[in-house]
């Protein structure tokens, strides 16, 4: 008996000692994956940006681009592959908001982001191009005259020339430079499944209005708190309610003419912005037809000069107010009609976002909702977190997966 | 026949209580080989060198001098499943949604004591003991830097919990009533050594677009290591009610005391491609890397009172049984207070830059305080001896957790009612005894839903949290 409590004892010693030993799995990280790389691929655009009123960029039409390029167009070694060597990847622009340049996306997390749902599967690999589209005052508005800039036509036209060619695009120097996708058959031109465009704030703006204008070249767009209805739903909202804004937010001193860029009044400085492409005055030099004689809200400071929208009062100026009306995409959708008949469109929107962004995208999408169903409009709305709000482009680290993974969807790629 | 009976019993009693060795909050109970088979349920019984923790009085029964001592293994098997999102959908950097396990250990604990009759006072025994009373080991690798913020690791000892609060104890104890009732009193000299790490996610002190997510938040983990000393102390009587039963009463006392040491802390900056002056504030939140900072740190550590009341019963010559039922009173301790001072590696000002906020930053204390309640522990054991030279015991216990979710952290693992099943034998041998005591003990799963944000720091960590405790002691002593 003795022996066999003395068998049994042991027994229940052992297992007592070694319970609990087992392995039990991870103990905390997340797995590594491949990344891509990016290349600084600046570009002049001496046709498009030539004529200019700032100096900076008239002596130096340089665009300031980032291209993230997937790990799949890639060697072991980082070193990129030429067309022929990898599978050819769809591009997505991304244009910068205003105040911010080419490396805003970046600092928002885009390589890491995009890196992580390629190599997960999420999103088809792709290229993305990041486009600085500020001026010197902050912001081009992606606008389409000389005076101001011709960003929307560098951005969203096709010619087909050598990208060192005088008049060549945006398209036709990444097309050139990169593994795009091309059309099957003729093997040469870009195929438009395989390019779309999008923006936060004054880029949504500058995404929508060249997607709508050159609807030819871009299978799906996406905006996020974008200014996409200068006057609101019912011609009373949009910008009009910030025109008296800015001249209550002046101090004292500062009379409406006496009204500078300094960027400690932002909103102000947006607007001056958006004049010099929008309404330059433009002389008569560049012989674009586009020349504004109204004086009442003209600011000049050395080369530079526009026109304001608004008076000394806060009230729109209807000369001006017209010809800014004529850059809203609503107007411009209804210039180039039925262009989106073939486009997928994504709207992100916060009722945070500054200047009444959120209403005019809200308004935007009504708008346009009207004529296209909603799979063709996908609107996605979204706040911020107790203690940090949604304002300024402080989220966009957290949209960007929503914005690669809405145009990843949407990429046709032929077989 | 009869043995198989009583093994059976002891079967039996193990599988219906399923589920005491663990104690609630940080309290460390591998004390005692003979106590931990029984279930902690030990303090009207007391008749070993382990009484100076259970209850004093126990030594005046004690008629042999003694020398004794034990060794606990322990394993505490945990996982936890952060859910942690900022608003509820923003990524953190906690690895939410996976189920990460502790860092594992095979934790050991030694304990000893030695008492002796002694001609003073009447007669009265006294000892002195190092016992350990209260311990928590936790080590977690829950967080990492959401990559676009920072690509830098953390040290291996993140979430890390190592406190050791030691007592060396001069017990004394003597019979009153013609040996009807006796009583008998510890006073210990603490020592108290504290490891803690911790991660806390700061707001960025810096406006837009330099704190645009995943820049509003700034990680820093903290390593302090402090230790002191203090004192503290325990009191019991046992009644012999009659040649069956005891009863028994104890009460700790509150200890409070300083620990100081030093504190290491790490930044990690946001790393961003956008290009600022080097000489600026706005460059050194964005250039990536570490930033280091040492300092002294002191802290208060608050053990809590308890109080106890005690049943044994000889339900005949070779079976005990006991209850004890238990009272801590852990509202008392109230997490740590961490002090800083004399601040190293602080960001000197340039021409243009003061650094205001960086070292406003750096120099704002993490403290880690908690709000616990009192929690209470029910236990009961049995002490069969089949044979004259051998003992089987069990025991299971019932145990309240202090931990509130408002400031639950993975420092202090002490998920709800948790019920343990100990087992163990012991041989007499001579004058030696050998004794073994193992101890399964299963917490509750703890699902802890909402963060819980003060000052824009979190203060608890929502996460679905798994435990199970595995405690063997071993125990020799000597009786001269």
């Amino acid at each position: 008996m003795l022996e066999k409590i003395v068998i049994l004892l042991s027994v229940l010693l052992t297992v007592a000692i070694f319970s609990g030993c087992s392995d039990r799995g991870i103990t905390g990280g997340a797995a590594s994956h491949k990344g891509g790389i990016v290349f600084n691929s600046n570009h002049l655009f001496g046709e498009q940006l030539g004529q200019s009123m700032f100096d900076a960029m008239s002596e130096n039409p340089n665009v300031g681009l980032r291209v993230y390029v997937p790990y799949t167009q890639l060697r072991d070694n980082g070193t990129y592959m030429n067309r022929g060597s990898s599978e050819p990847c769809p591009v997505l622009f991304l244009l910068s908001p205003f105040g911010a340049g080419e490396l805003f996306y970046l600092d928002h997390g885009l390589k890491d982001v995009a890196d992580k749902m390629i190599a997960s599967g999420e999103i088809k690999p792709m290229i993305i191009v990041c486009i600085n589209g500020s001026n010197g005052y902050g912001g081009s508005f992606y606008g389409d005259n000389y005076a101001g800039g011709r960003f929307a036509q560098l951005i969203g036209d096709r010619t087909g020339r050598p990208s060192s060619e005088a008049g060549a695009t945006l398209i036709d120097h990444i097309d050139k430079l990169y593994n795009t996708v091309r059309d099957p058959v003729d093997e040469i031109t870009p195929y438009r499944g395989g390019w779309a465009i999008s923006g936060v704030g004054m880029g949504g703006y500058g995404a929508m209005r060249i997607a709508i204008r050159y609807s030819e070249n871009f299978s799906s767009v996406s905006a996020v708190s974008a200014p996409l209805d200068f006057d609101g739903a019912n011609g009373d909202g949009g910008f009009l309610p910030l025109f008296q804004k800015v001249i209550r937010d002046l101090d004292d001193t500062t009379n409406y003419h006496d009204m500078d860029t300094s960027m400690s009044h932002p909103l102000q400085t947006l607007f001056f912005a958006a004049a010099t492409s929008f309404s330059p005055h433009d002389t008569g030099d560049v012989d674009d037809g586009n020349v504004i004689t109204d004086t009442t809200t003209y600011f000049a400071s050395g080369a530079i000069k526009f026109h304001l929208p608004f008076d000394a009062n806060g009230a729109p100026h209807e000369p001006i107010w017209n010809i800014w009306m004529a850059n809203d995409v609503g107007t411009i959708l209804n210039n180039y009609r039925r262009s989106l008949d073939s486009t997928k469109v994504l709207l992100i929107a916060t009722p945070e976002a500054d200047y009444g962004y959120y209403q005019q995208t809200i308004d935007f999408w009504s708008h346009i909702s009207r004529y296209y169903a909603d799979s063709v409009v996908t609107l996605s709305t979204f706040n911020g977190y107790p203690g940090f709000p949604a304002n300024g482009q402080g989220y966009t680290y957290d949209d960007l997966p929503k914005i690669l993974k809405f145009h990843s969807d949407n990429f046709v790629i032929p077989e | 026949m009869g043995i198989l009976r009583y093994f059976g019993f002891l079967f039996l009693l193990l599988l219906l209580l399923l589920p005491s060795a663990f104690g609630g909050g940080f309290t460390y109970d591998g004390i005692g080989v003979k106590a931990r088979g029984m279930g902690g349920a030990f303090r009207a019984i007391a008749d070993d060198w382990s009484a100076a923790y259970y209850n004093p009085a126990g030594y005046a029964r004690i008629k042999d001098n003694v020398i004794a001592g034990n060794v606990a293994f322990f394993h505490n098997r945990y996982w936890a499943k952060p859910h942690i999102k900022w608003g509820d959908q923003y990524e953190t950097g906690y690895f939410d949604g996976q189920d990460i396990a502790n860092g594992h250990e095979v934790l050991n604990v030694p304990q000893a004591g030695i008492l002796a009759r002694f001609p003073v006072w009447g007669e009265a025994v006294m000892g002195f003991s190092i016992i350990q009373t209260f311990d928590q080991n936790q080590n977690w690798q829950l967080y990492k830097n959401i990559p676009a913020y920072n690509k830098m690791n953390f040290p291996r000892l993140q979430y890390y919990n190592n406190l050791d609060v030691v007592a060396f104890q001069i017990t004394a104890a003597r019979e009153f009533l013609d040996k009807k009732l006796s009583g008998g009193i510890g006073l210990a000299l603490l020592r108290g050594d504290l490891v803690f790490n911790n991660v806390v996610l700061r707001n960025s002190p810096m406006s837009a677009p330099i704190s645009d997510r995943p820049f509003d938040k700034i990680p820093e983990w903290y390593h302090n290591n402090l230790n002191g000393w203090g004192f503290g102390y325990r009191a019991g009587i046992i009644y012999h009610l009659n040649d069956a039963m005891d009863l028994a009463a104890t009460y700790v006392g509150k200890s409070s005391f300083d620990l100081s040491g030093a504190a290491d802390f790490k930044f990690y900056m946001g790393d961003k491609a956008s290009i600022y002056s080097p000489a600026s504030e706005e460059y050194f939140f964005q250039k990536g890397g570490v930033k280091d900072v040492a300092a002294d740190v002191k802290t208060t550590l608050d053990l809590p009172a308890s109080i106890s009341g005690a049943i044994s019963y000889k339900a005949n010559k070779d079976l005990v049984l006991a209850l004890d039922v238990e009272l801590v009173f852990w509202s008392e301790f109230r997490g740590f207070d961490f002090r800083y001072s004399n601040y190293k590696g602080l960001k000197s000002a340039n021409p243009t830059t003061n650094f205001a906020n960086a070292n406003e930053l750096f120099t704002t204390s993490p403290s880690a305080r908690v709000d616990w309640k009192d929690a209470g522990r029910l236990m009961l054991g049995a002490d069969y001896k089949p044979f004259s030279f051998l003992d089987l015991r069990s025991g299971v216990s019932w145990d309240q957790s202090p931990i509130k979710d408002s400031t639950f952290i993975p420092q202090f693992m002490d998920l709800g009612d948790k019920f343990s099943y100990s087992f163990g034998f012991g041989f007499a041998i001579g004058f030696w005894n050998l004794d073994l005591a193992t101890t399964y003990t299963h917490q509750p799963d703890r699902d802890i839903k909402d963060m819980n944000i003060q000052d824009g720091l979190l203060v608890n960590l929502p996460a679905n949290y798994r435990a199970n405790n595995y405690q063997t002691v071993l125990g020799i002593s000597y009786r001269f």
